[in-house]
């Protein structure tokens, strides 16, 4: 009896050890190995990049808080997306989390960006939550945290870091399928888009400058320059700056852009730039040509699908109508939006 | 003079309060706990497994106890200038360390240092900076409490371009939040590491600063009036300001830089128990300590996020500090 019964005892052990190792082990962008449960359900997300992934990959309904400057990285317009976004809790931002509002969330999974502070990340990890850092990059060993990494090939490093980024996150929320047909459909739709203008050379083609409010802009090492390049286009300021950083306007007028892009996000900075005297002796601004771009071509630092999909094909239309004659944008972004969003887009009236 | 009935029941009373309000501190938050909850995992110390015993244990009792450091650290810091620089308007700014120290924390966030290593590059160039006040000093031949007081705005100046320049050279979207943020004071990330970090210098240091409390009293006479009384004044006030500098660095490397603090607190405590430095120097201490649990009470309960400290104590400092000055001049037209 006292047998039978140790032995049953062994096997529950054996058994509760089992299900413990149920676990699995994923590597994230940093590189660190994380331990998730199987199955997870109950998701933090604190960054936008990530967040915006998420929805794509229908695992919205998994989410339980999100960061608190959401609105502000994506636009109030995104709650069209994902209705329940706000009235989610807020437990922390991209740079700082407050433990126990987010301990109090229980969430399996906690989604932070790659610049995120190595304490927080620490703190997050030491009260027992997993935490999965996304950089959307494939870095060299070693760069992985650093907010301008020296990169061999920014095409590579941003392909694969995007591709790697989406898996990631498909294969913590369990949307493998989902994962692979957004990879799929993007890169796709980038290559089909992509080949007018693909052989331009360098010296003819038109020299844009992106201008974020105060005379920020995007330089290299920055997906925002891949965006132009593969629309045809140049990053005036990729050549003399790192980085997202602050520039002279001394600089702007010596690199004299054909055009000016400017986000979604800061529709002010358009009238600012049209209004201002000093900017009147620059070329784009002469021409008017300095365009607000519509939601989808997020030219941020990190790559985006819907930027890659549909966001390059606008820019290039735009820059270069004649190769673009036979293509209706805006059909293409509504089968874009129909597809991951789970929404009927309409283009703006501004746009 | 205060009468020393009065004086016997201020010290203990202070010492009473802090205590009381970090308790009742460990039964704020944002994580929803019973007050028989907190109770009784302060009371059992046995299953250290439970989401309460560990937001209890390795959340709010770490965080609450760095509050009442830092904040103590930066009254008694305050209080300690004020008297060496015969200056009512010195706060632990003045000598320069903090601005160096958060050169050297902002430095280490732009290189993506760890956190262990950013610690120390922050306590690094706080002591660098009072080391280059005293070469200043030691470069005019003369070394009196205007010309370090002078040489401690020249450093911090010079240490707070710097920070702009690194923020300046910083990343606008990744980078340049984290230096912010940090810049403005959190003890969101506290643990028992950064408890050790600060408590350890601080119990050295504090009870160096305790002993020579009565000496800081003939510190704050005029140069000519210590000397005569046959006190070392150039010896003395090194260490004394040697003191205060690692208080600061130490502050500034656990919970990143808190301004109105060392200003305001001092005041605040000569108000209660006089100019004496033996009476002044426990109570800015414990004073500093109530105040800063109040501030993080507030900035880890107000939202569901964090509010940077320096947001807060920038904004009940300015008013309190009013109605200090409002205060003291009525009395004196009295």
């Amino acid at each position: 009896m006292q047998t039978i019964r140790s032995i049953a005892l062994a096997c529950a052990t054996l058994f509760l050890a089992f299900s413990a190792h149920a676990d699995r082990v994923i590597t994230d962008q940093l590189g660190r190995q994380v331990t998730l449960p199987d199955h997870v359900d109950r998701v933090v997300v604190l960054q936008h990049q990530t967040l915006n992934l998420l929805v794509q990959l229908d695992a919205d309904k998994d989410i339980v808080g999100v960061l608190k400057s959401w609105k502000k990285q994506l636009g109030p317009g995104f709650a069209r997306f994902m209705p329940a976004i706000t009235s989610l809790p807020m437990p922390g931002d991209l740079t700082q989390v407050n433990i126990e509002s987010l301990l109090a969330l229980h969430p399996q999974v906690v989604f932070v960006a790659n610049y995120a502070p190595a304490e927080m990340i620490q703190q997050i990890q030491n009260a027992g939550i997993p935490v999965v850092a996304i950089s959307l990059r494939k870095d060299a060993a070693g760069q992985q945290n650093k907010m301008n990494p020296t990169m061999k090939d920014e095409e590579q490093s941003y392909n694969e870091g995007l591709k790697q980024g989406i898996r990631l996150i498909a294969d913590v929320v369990d949307r493998k399928t989902q994962g692979e047909a957004l990879i799929n459909y993007a890169f796709d739709a980038r290559a089909k888009y992509n080949a007018p203008v693909s052989d331009i050379p360098d010296s003819k083609r038109v020299r844009v400058y992106m201008a974020n409010p105060d005379l920020n802009t995007y330089g290299s090492g920055k997906y925002t320059g891949l965006m132009m390049k593969h629309a045809g286009a140049l990053n005036v300021a990729a050549a003399s700056v790192k980085g997202a950083r602050q520039v002279s306007l001394e600089q702007v007028l010596q690199w004299d852009p054909q055009v000016i892009f400017v986000q979604d996000r800061y529709p002010q900075v358009v009238t600012q730039i049209m209004s201002d005297p000093n900017w009147q002796a620059v070329d784009a601004v002469k021409n008017h040509r300095v365009w607000l771009m519509p939601e989808y071509a997020k030219a941020w630092g990190y790559p985006m699908p819907e930027a890659l999909a549909i966001g390059e094909l606008w820019m290039a239309k735009k820059l270069y109508p004649e190769a673009y004659k036979n293509v209706d944008v805006d059909a293409v972004a509504q089968d874009y939006y129909q597809r991951f969003y789970r929404v009927n887009w309409q283009s703006d009236a501004k746009q | 003079m205060l009468s020393s009935k009065s004086d016997l029941f201020l010290q203990p009373a202070l010492i009473v309060s802090a205590l009381v309000l970090g308790i009742g501190s460990l039964c704020l938050g944002q994580y929803p706990l019973a007050l028989s909850d907190v109770f009784h995992q302060l009371i059992h110390f046995s299953h250290p497994e439970g989401m309460a015993s560990q937001i209890v244990w390795s959340v709010r009792l770490p965080r609450v106890l760095i509050a009442l450091l830092a904040g103590g650290a930066l009254g008694l810091c305050g209080a300690t200038l004020q008297g060496v620089f015969h200056n009512p308007l010195v706060d632990p700014h003045i000598i320069g360390v903090t601005s160096g120290s958060a050169f050297g924390g902002a430095l280490a966030i732009l290189l993506g240092l760890t956190p262990v290593m950013m610690m120390g590059s922050t306590f690094a160039f706080g002591l660098t900076a009072l080391v280059l006040v005293y070469a200043i000093a030691a470069l005019q031949g003369r070394e009196n409490a205007l010309i370090l007081i002078l040489s401690g705005i020249i450093l911090s100046g010079f240490f707070a371009a710097l920070v702009s320049l690194i923020q300046y050279q910083a990343d606008t979207e990744e980078t340049l939040p984290n230096i912010v943020f940090w810049l403005l004071g959190s003890f969101a990330t506290a643990n028992w590491h950064k408890v050790a970090m600060l408590a350890i210098p601080m119990t050295l240091v504090t009870a160096l600063l305790f002993q020579l409390r009565w000496r800081i009293n003939l510190l704050s006479l005029n140069d000519k009036d210590a000397r005569a009384l046959g006190v070392r004044v150039v010896p003395l006030r090194r260490t004394v300001l040697v003191c205060c500098a690692i208080l600061v660095a130490a502050q500034v490397a656990v919970s990143g830089s808190i301004a109105w603090v060392g200003l305001v607190i001092p005041h605040l405590a000569r108000l209660l128990v006089g100019v004496d430095h033996r009476r002044l120097l426990p109570a800015s201490f414990w004073l500093g300590g109530c105040f800063m649990i109040v501030v993080d009470d507030l900035a880890r309960t107000l939202t569901q996020a964090e509010i940077p400290l320096g947001i807060i104590t920038a904004l009940l400092g300015a008013p309190l500090f009013t109605f200090l000055l409002i205060r003291s001049s009525r009395k004196a037209r009295q």
